[in-house]
């Protein structure tokens, strides 16, 4: 590996190395806020590195790129890994983390999310799904001592085995049909090599089941919700934005390159998938009592979404996907940093009626929280809303007036389940006990994730100019 | 067509305004007093721009403002705001509504900040509605009319408040959905046939829409006869009343409503001539199935607040069915009864809260001989009661014979099938006047009359409507030339003459 190629992986590297240092040092001195604090530094300047110095490549190794497109995410999961130190600083000294371990994981996880989203080939695809799902098993169930969490990191577990499994059949059946691993052409070589197209659209189907897993579309999302109840806050934080957005990030690359012809095949396939996650999704958070579950359920319909824009393609629906995965990091980072924030002793309010006036004991957390649900519920002035319109613009555009269509239904549903928590916060009759103040970190952190929604929703043009730029191809 | 003469954005300062006001009270929430003062300010402050305007008369082309500004240039999408004759009136409508409820709210108790800055919230959403010119900036303002007022019924309302809120929500949202829907088909539309992607109404007027032209109006109209709201879609309405705090309450009636209507006058009959023309017998049924149903359920109901609501349901008919006529003489007259209507309506649910305060109760069989007890409180009751009827001379009137002269005009059945309304529209407000105000009062301690506050916030309401019902024709002249090019959209789309 040349000194070049090294440099073009500097953020990845700062990242990485950031988490090896700080394993390291707390083995010897097990210091919980440093450790975090040194973790929030690392992974700021991976983000400035990836920010202000463009490689000079344009792709590693022929199986990650470099180019603004993978840069863009880099920046965007390292934010949301400082993002989820910044949350444990106070939460994580409440339920004793283990400060170096719990540092050290969260980077590394950053890193596995970056290389996915900066996938070129089918391996980089692999590895970077697999770095970031193993360290998420150990974050899930971190906490040893509380049972939920436990039971969640296994169930995440099993599922991801199976995924997993059939991610790496997928990969060799695609590359037993087309010869290479490499992705554009991978996918071009399967329109065309009639011999062997049925084995790579086989490959393609258990890869796409093992996506489906992973970013818990319908009918393979069963683990979702109970995993989101189990782990920690702040992971689920991560666990909710970053670990489905770099997949889907990557798998902009993936259906960049697929011809016409198989296009044709997989849209079907891909309409079911979107629809069923849409309608069973929101159906199924309309009962949720707990605000974790229903915000678990709400993730699946807005996976729904995105494959609606995915699925659409073309610059209007691949950059709608990007922005939307921003948008909806950014608010779901802001409402799970706000149940983090109100956690007292590590106990986090998720029954409904543990929130019950809150918005007047706490009145600018409840109404930050009320603007990131109405946000996800794609509510003009928040930025969901322009999101929303990018899908479905796109959608619309690309002849998917139906799609589009169940994304109103969706739409329409999910107004009820979002305003549920917020009619608890500010119009329940009996209100439950003050929360905890929060501390200037949380607040931070929240502040950040307020201002990020209202201004991408009132003046959005810059982000949706520049998602259209790093579109790769 | 700039602002004329100085450079100064009305327009947009008009929305500003009570924005800024909003994020004031929310930083002063710890004190009340300078809450309400900051709110008043706001809204007087709206107020005298909408005067200012209406002073200054229209420039070129019957304009009275026109703004425009880069927003986001990826979607085609600009803060363009224009004013025209129609906008002038309903924003000069909702600066005078707005102080009124200022007023009226002055004692609010329950946590007094949030409710102040959700009420200039609501006025910032509302003014966007009445001024955007581009179809994101107006869809923007029109889910932002959404927010605080669910939370106006929610939080401050009395009874099943949530219920009514969530329903009032899901009503609105769906129709304004499949509106979005209708927009972006709309836009793509015009962008492939021009290669100009653009949300502009003006250029969006000009697209050729074949096959696709009554599903996008029926996007649109949706949305808009939700809010109306048109008989089959107004269960929301009632409810909404019933259990809305009175500011609440009298914004839904004096203003919500009216976007509605001022929907679709400025963008379903403008943006989809053909298929509005031919829509115009149906929405003539619409709004005779409403004029009489309503006026039907009105006459049963036993809460005056629900009556009143129905009353209303029942007039915003006349005024559907003065956009069915569609001549230029219905359509002022569906326009002024907008006016008239927001005023005595807003009245009258001011006056059901008073008298509420002091009886204790809005049960018609449990009220009775408010005459002897208040008589200046009756007596407003009685004069706003009676311009709601359409007392000649009073606000209603003009408006009502203007919308039955041009349908008249346009179609003698649907005139003759219309004017019935009017008794009953006078038989449920005399049942109402009659069980309030005379009969026996209802046992318990002597209540105080009118205080100067209540005064204050009712004579300017009654002026008004004297001043519409006598003297219409200040109002009348700015709606000439907008209502004027609406006629001729719609006669060339039937192929007549103009």
């Amino acid at each position: 590996m040349s000194g070049l190629e090294l440099y073009a992986l500097l953020p990845l590297l700062i990242l990485v190395f950031g988490s090896t240092f700080v394993l390291m040092v707390g083995a010897w001195k097990p210091a919980r806020r440093p450790l975090l604090l040194i973790g929030v530094l690392t992974a700021a300047s991976a983000a400035i590195a990836a920010a202000c110095w463009p490689a000079p490549l344009d792709e590693v190794a022929k199986m990650f790129s470099c180019g603004p497109y993978a840069r863009f995410f880099t920046v965007l999961w390292s934010l949301a890994a400082g993002m989820t130190l910044l949350l444990s600083l106070r939460y994580g000294e409440d339920r004793r983390f283990p400060g170096g371990e719990y540092t050290s994981l969260v980077l590394f996880a950053a890193a596995g999310m970056c290389l996915l989203s900066s996938a070129s080939s089918l391996i980089g695809i692999f590895l970077g799904l697999e770095s970031f799902t193993l360290v998420l098993y150990i974050l899930i169930a971190i906490d040893k001592n509380c049972a939920l969490g436990t039971e969640a990191g296994l169930k995440y577990l099993v599922m991801g085995i199976v995924a997993t499994g059939l991610l790496s059949f997928g990969i060799a059946l695609i590359y037993t049909a087309t010869g290479t691993f490499h992705l554009p052409e991978a996918m071009t070589a399967l329109g065309t090599e009639a011999g062997m197209r049925p084995l790579g659209l086989l490959g393609w189907g258990m890869m796409l089941t093992a996506i489906g897993f992973k970013a818990s579309l319908v009918p393979f999302h069963l683990w979702t919700p109970d995993v989101y109840q189990g782990a920690p806050a702040p992971v689920t934080a991560l666990l909710s934005t970053g670990a489905k957005g770099s997949l889907l990030a990557a798998l902009i690359v993936v259906m960049q390159g697929v011809p016409a012809p198989s296009m044709a095949d997989l849209a079907p396939v891909l309409w079911v998938l979107a629809v069923l996650s849409m309608l069973v999704g929101s159906l199924c958070a309309l009962r949720q009592t707990n605000i974790k579950r229903m915000l678990a359920y709400s993730s699946v319909v807005h996976m729904g979404y995105v494959l609606t824009a995915l699925l659409a393609g073309g610059s209007a629906g691949f950059s709608a996907v990007v922005f939307y995965l921003v948008v909806y990091t950014v608010a779901n980072f802001g409402a799970f940093g706000i149940i983090t924030s109100f956690a007292i002793q590590g106990q986090e309010p998720q029954d409904y009626a543990d929130l019950a006036g809150l918005g007047y004991h706490h009145p600018r957390r409840g109404a930050a929280l009320a603007f990131f649900l109405l946000s996800l519920a794609g509510v003009p002035p928040a930025a969901g809303f322009i999101g929303k319109f990018g899908i479905f613009y796109a959608a619309i555009e690309a002849g998917y007036l139906g799609l589009a269509l169940f994304g109103v239904l969706a739409s329409i549903l999910s107004i009820y389940y979002y305003l549920r928590p917020i009619i608890v916060l500010f119009m329940a009759d009996e209100r439950s006990a003050c929360l905890h103040r929060g501390v200037i970190e949380e607040h931070g952190v929240l502040a950040f994730c307020l201002a990020a929604t209202l201004m991408l929703g009132l003046y959005p043009g810059p982000l949706l100019d520049l998602a259209i730029a790093i579109l790769p191809g | 067509m700039t602002s004329a003469s100085t450079h100064i954005p009305w327009l947009t300062l008009l929305i500003v305004l009570p924005l800024a006001g909003t994020l004031l009270c929310l930083v002063f929430r710890r004190m009340p007093a300078a809450c309400r003062w900051l709110t008043l300010a706001s809204t007087l402050a709206v107020l005298l721009i909408a005067i200012r305007l209406f002073w200054q008369g229209p420039t070129v082309g019957g304009w009275y403002g026109f703004e425009d500004a880069a927003w986001i240039e990826r979607f085609g999408c600009r803060w363009t705001l224009a004013m025209d004759g129609i906008s002038l009136l309903m924003v000069v409508l909702t600066g005078f509504l707005q102080v009124i409820v200022t007023i009226i709210s002055w004692h609010q108790k329950k946590h007094a900040a949030l409710f102040f800055s959700l009420l200039l919230l609501l006025e910032s959403g509302i003014l966007g509605v009445f001024l955007a010119s581009d179809l994101v900036l107006f869809y923007l303002f029109w889910e932002m009319m959404l927010i605080p007022m669910f939370f106006l019924i929610g939080v401050w309302g009395h009874g099943p408040r949530v219920h009514a809120a969530v329903k009032f929500f899901l009503f609105t949202l769906t129709g304004s959905l499949l509106m979005l829907l209708a927009m972006l088909g709309l836009y793509l539309l015009h962008g492939q046939q021009t290669g100009d992607y653009t949300f502009a109404l003006a250029a969006l007027k000009q697209t050729q829409l074949g096959p696709w032209e009554p599903w996008l109006y029926a996007g649109f109209m949706l949305a808009f006869l939700v809010k109306l709201p048109v008989v089959p879609l107004h269960t929301w309405l009632p409810d909404a009343h019933t259990v809305a705090p009175t500011a609440g309450s009298l914004d839904l009636a004096g203003l919500l409503l009216k976007t509605g209507a001022f929907g679709i006058l400025r963008f379903a009959f403008p943006l989809f001539p053909a298929a509005a023309s031919a829509s115009l017998p149906l929405l003539a049924v619409l709004a005779l199935t409403g004029i009489y149903y309503a006026a039907w359920i009105a006459w049963r109901q036993n809460d005056i607040k629900r009556l009143i609501a129905y009353s209303s349901v029942s007039h915003l008919g006349v005024v559907l069915l003065g956009m069915a006529a569609g001549n230029v003489i219905a359509l002022q007259g569906s326009i002024l009864l907008m006016a008239g209507h927001g005023v005595t309506t807003g009245a009258l649910f001011a006056l059901v809260s008073m008298i509420r305060r002091r009886t204790g109760t809005r049960e018609l069989d449990r009220l009775g001989g408010l005459w002897q007890e208040t008589p200046i409180l009756a007596a407003f009751f009685l004069f706003f009661s009676v311009a709601s009827l359409g007392l000649p001379g009073l606000a209603n009137f003009s408006g009502e014979i203007l919308v039955f002269a041009g349908t008249f005009q346009h179609n003698p059945l649907w005139g003759a099938l219309a004017l019935p309304g009017v008794v009953f529209a006078a038989a449920y407000i005399l049942r109402m006047v009659q069980g309030v105000l005379w009969g026996t009062r209802p046992p318990g301690r002597t209540w105080p009359d009118l205080s100067w506050r209540e005064l204050l916030a009712l004579v300017p309401l009654a002026v008004v409507t004297l001043w519409l019902g006598l003297y219409p024709d200040p109002f009348l002249q700015p709606l000439q030339e907008p209502v004027r090019l609406l006629v001729e959209g719609l006669m060339l789309a039937q192929g007549g003459m103009p």
